[in-house]
């Protein structure tokens, strides 16, 4: 038999933002304790409002199975004594466990035989079992940001004010935070009164939650949500701008959502859009639209509400006066900030704190400049000057009323502002875009100006914080300098910068001067290493096996877009027969280099052809020489596929000289100078890749989930 | 029934009267809001249960905008509603008080948005939500976790209530200067002179120099009335500490070194007077200067 397992606990407003990580948390911890306690379930379901957390489990078993514990007591010999009767030891073992001794039985163990006693314990109910551990669960929950409400000093989101809790229409009470669990649920606070509601099995409580405009599943609310949301813009002709994370947010906010349109005084259209969409989106949660073509913000908003819909108008009379007075302030900022030009704002830059221990955002700016000089001329840009430009400028809008009031829009503003200035397009641009990508999936700046602005935004960003001894460890990363970094690399990709890593680490580092409390090259190491460590991620990311990025990063990695090509060449050439039997056998020639305790990295030996007992070994040893200029070509002008190819034709040679030679021979500089040429082979690829990384592809069906 | 402003925090301080609530006077010095008032900072302290409700005008010197704007002003009024410890009906009755002011919430879209509150100055935080009607923030409501630095025991839940922003809904007001204090008299005709020329001080001709002087001087005697067991007095001396920091933030006068320092300053003062409330025979040890 199995039961029905039904939890409610209502709450006040828990958090959007908290929701679903509380239902997964529940989840995996109720899962826990159901096995932990050898309880048996098929499914636990999980749903929530901002008033109430649903668990429901369809089949749950009614108890544990029974089951037999063996207690031992005195050994055989110290039982009995010399005539066969049972001893002290014997009797008091049979008394304590409530039998005659003639039950005991003698079971045998590492230490000898003993007496024992085989015990029946019940299996405990499963309400037993839940009355117990429910409230431990929800104890065991925690927040990012917890509270206490009651005497009993209870530990949760928000403030808990009923529980419902059903066993196979059974309540099954308990108390946690001086709330009893009892069998009735509650309505829409408002627009059901918060009526009490009686409920005995999950079934009825989803019509009747129905019943009190309750949608008590998010994924109901979001559907209905989401097609409001669209006929509400079709009756307008326009189309809602997508915005997904906005949505997950209302959804959770509400218990019924209705979707209710409003407009605003086309007057604001003067403002940038940016700044409408923000203003709706920030303070109001509003959704924007543009007109059916996609073109043109209408001055139009779809707010998602807690309500029936019967008052729409009044509903949206409201909303509409709150977001006139919003979009009234930002006209204000608008017009306010754009009476002081960005370059007048530069020196206030002093007033405003980067790091406690990297000073203000003036000095950032200095050497922001500095830095983009170098990466301008490093990259050959066109007008150097227009960069510097937007590096002294990039910073200024910090200090703008808007970025004031809307965080989010820094960077953007100041692009704006650049703009309504004049300023040439490539410097408004640049500004505009440098806070981009915000994630590796994020879309980069679209300017060579705006990438490299980014570029160095972030290096200094990353080059300070290791600077004073700020690095990520395990899960903290405060300051983001992982994401950072990641935007560094995606940008140096997207727009093929060719860079090299360590000598913009220098300069960076170089800006800081006293600022830094570490050295350079201490500094350097561990940027180094964490900066590998992100490229391998960001490559793993691109889609590249572990073996190809091995293979690609540990030769060398300085410059990303090198790593790049070399990885494509490397993952465009792996599944070819030759290839692949050509890195098996590198990876043979350095385990036998590694084994006879050879160098790689020592100077190179000339390899001496008088030495040579065999064709295949000359022939080999002709193969690597005629190889070396061919190969020096092509990496010069990067064709690594063209590299990997004559690497592949190898193939027929190393396999015959692996047939034909030995190369541990008696004679030692025979063997001396065999292992001089393998290491020499090595060598002239291991310029490109550390091929004896790759590890072959298993034949079709094995490889199929293969982790990369 | 059309409410002026007047009639609605009278409508509010009688609906919480009825509730048991000690009904107090507004605290008579300068403070940015209700609960700097000691009725509240102080009151949550401690295990003894306590119920007040108060208007409080609360003056926020960076907010004045000459009486230019129709929604922001340098001085706001605030009804504080504290009750200790809370109730588990706390959300119902709120809701209800809205109900007194004439505002059928079937018709409205009432939702409570995550908003916690911190007052790094007063050592002070606690979990809550501004209350939302149709989009307009009319309530902040907050339950206390810890003042001047300390836990507290039992919680205590605050209710502030914006008057302004209530009034503006009930009348369909545009400007909080249009709205009728009492019938006949005009908020304009109460505030605007206020408003305009507090800006004018509190923007452009507050003396940087003796307000630096006398956060200093606050901030002594304070101190001092701490080390004597004085605690009220001390507390009147952190709030004006409190009140210059916010007049001369408003001059742009402070750097970001200072006002990590000043708020430290009347942190400090806050915890140690939070303390000495709490422990009254024992006053901190004497200090030697």
């Amino acid at each position: 038999m199995t039961l029905e397992l039904f939890l409610e606990v209502g709450c006040e407003e828990i958090p959007a933002r908290f929701i679903d990580g509380t239902l997964a948390q529940f989840r995996e911890q109720l899962a826990k304790r159901l096995t932990e306690c050898a309880l048996g379930f098929d499914a636990i379901h999980c749903y929530a409002t901002p008033r109430r957390l649903v668990f429901v489990t369809p089949a749950l078993a009614a108890r544990q199975a029974d089951r037999t514990e063996l207690v031992t007591g005195p050994p055989k010999s110290a039982a009995y004594d010399t005539s066969g009767n049972p001893t002290a030891a014997a009797r008091g073992f049979a008394a304590k466990q409530g039998v005659g001794v003639e039950s005991l039985k003698e079971v045998q163990t590492d230490k000898g035989v003993y007496l024992a006693i085989e015990r029946r314990i019940p299996g405990r109910s499963a309400g037993q079992i839940l009355s117990q551990e429910l409230p431990l669960l929800l104890a065991s929950l925690s927040f990012p940001k917890s509270m206490r409400w009651e005497p009993s000093r209870f530990l949760f989101v928000r403030p808990i004010r009923w529980m419902l809790c059903r066993l196979q229409g059974e309540v099954l009470p308990f108390n946690v935070a001086g709330v009893t669990a009892d069998g009735f649920s509650y309505g829409h606070r408002i627009l059901a009164k918060n009526a009490q509601i009686e409920v005995n099995s999950f079934e009825q409580y989803q019509s009747e939650l129905l019943n009190h405009k309750v949608r008590f599943d998010a994924n109901d609310r979001r559907a209905a949500v989401e097609s409001a949301l669209a006929a509400e813009a079709a009756a307008l002709g326009a189309r809602v701008i997508p915005d997904r994370s906005l949505l997950d947010l209302v959804v959770n906010l509400n218990e019924y959502p209705t979707v209710v349109s409003g407009r605003f005084d086309p007057s604001f259209l003067r403002l940038p859009k940016e700044v409408l969409v923000t203003v709706m989106r920030e303070h109001q949660k509003y959704f924007s639209l543009v007109d059916a073509r996609e073109a043109a913000l209408m001055p139009c908003f779809l707010a998602v509400v807690d309500s029936d819909g019967s008052h729409a108008a009044l509903i949206r009379a409201g909303h509409e006066r709150v977001l006139r007075a919003r979009l009234a302030d930002a006209g204000f900022f608008w017009d306010l900030d754009r009476k002081v030009k960005l370059e007048d704002r530069v020196e206030k830059l002093g007033r405003v704190v980067f790091q406690q221990k990297l000073g203000t955002m003036l000095e950032k700016t200095h050497r922001l400049v500095s830095l983009t000089g170098y990466l301008g001329r490093n990259s050959k840009l066109e007008n150097q000057g227009l960069l510097k430009d937007a590096a002294r400028l990039c910073k200024s809008d910090l200090i703008t009323e808007m970025v004031k009031e809307f965080a989010d829009l820094q960077g953007v503003m100041g692009g704006l502002y650049a703009e309504a200035e004049g300023l040439p397009t490539a410097v408004c641009r640049a500004i505009y875009e440098h806070y981009r990508p915000q994630t590796f999936e994020d879309a980069s700046p679209e300017t060579c100006e705006g990438g490299l602005l980014s570029i160095a935004d972030r290096l200094d960003s990353v080059v300070g914080a290791f600077a004073i001894g700020q690095v990520p460890t395990g899960s903290k990363d405060p300051l983001a300098l992982r994401r950072q970094t990641l935007g560094i690399i995606k940008v140096v990709l997207d727009q093929r910068l060719s860079l090299s890593m360590e000598k913009l680490f220098f300069r960076s580092f170089s800006l800081f001067k006293r600022k830094a409390v570490r050295t350079q090259s201490d500094t350097w190491q561990d940027f180094s290493s964490f900066l590998k460590d992100r490229l391998r991620f960001a490559f793993k990311e691109l889609g590249f096996r572990y073996d190809e990025i091995n293979a690609v990063v540990e030769t060398r990695f300085d410059n990303p877009c090198d790593c790049l090509e070399r990885l494509r060449a490397i993952a465009a050439i792996r599944s070819s027969a030759d290839f692949e039997a050509v890195a098996q056998g590198f990876k043979r020639i350095k385990n036998i280099l590694q084994k006879s305790g050879m160098d790689l990295s020592a100077e190179r030996q000339e390899v001496d052809s008088s030495l040579f007992e065999s064709p295949e070994e000359r022939r080999l040893a002709e193969a690597v020489e005629a190889l070396r200029p061919k190969l020096q070509r092509a990496l010069r002008r990067r064709s690594y596929t063209k590299a990997f190819e004559l690497m592949a034709a190898l193939r027929p040679t190393i396999d015959l000289f692996f047939d034909q030679v030995l190369v541990m021979a008696e004679d030692q500089r025979v063997r001396l100078n065999r292992l001089n040429l393998l290491r020499e082979l090595l060598r002239v690829f291991f310029n490109i890749a550390d091929v004896s990384e790759i590890v072959p592809v298993p034949k079709e069906g094995s490889y199929v989930g293969a982790s990369t | 029934m059309t409410l002026r402003f007047q009639d609605i925090f009278l409508e509010l301080l009688r609906f919480w009267a009825d509730r048991g609530c000690v009904i107090q006077m507004p605290y008579d010095i300068e403070k940015g809001a209700g609960t700097m008032n000691p009725e509240t900072f102080l009151r949550v302290l401690g295990p003894t249960p306590y119920s007040v409700a108060y208007v409080e005008p609360s003056r926020r010197p960076a907010d004045g905008r000459y009486g230019e704007n129709p929604n922001r002003v340098q001085k706001h009024y605030q009804l504080q509603v504290l009750l200790k410890p809370s109730p588990s009906d706390i959300q119902l009755t709120y809701l209800q008080s809205l109900e007194r002011l004439g505002i059928r919430l079937v018709e409205h879209d009432v939702r409570f948005e995550e908003d916690n509150w911190e007052s790094p100055t007063l050592g002070a935080w606690g979990v809550g939500w501004q209350v939302l009607l149709d989009g307009l923030e009319i309530t902040q409501f907050t339950y206390f976790q810890q003042a001047g630095g300390m836990d507290l025991d039992p919680c205590s839940v605050e209710i502030t209530y914006g008057l302004e922003r209530i009034a503006m809904f009930l009348t369909n007001a545009e400007s909080c200067f249009d709205l009728e204090w009492n019938s006949g008299t005009s908020y304009r005709e109460i505030r605007m002179r206020d408003e305009v020329e507090f800006s004018r001080y509190n923007f452009e001709a507050a003396d940087v120099a003796v307000h630096f002087k006398w956060f200093d001087e606050f901030q002594r005697e304070a101190a001092r009335l701490i080390d004597l067991g004085l605690i009220l007095p001390a507390y009147d001396y952190c709030l004006r500490c409190s009140h210059v920091f916010n007049v001369l933030d408003a001059r742009g006068a402070i750097s970001v070194s200072e006002r990590a320092r000043m708020i430290q300053r009347v942190r400090t003062l806050a915890c140690q007077i939070a303390a000495g409330f709490v422990n009254p025979q024992k006053p901190a040890p004497p200090r030697h200067h």
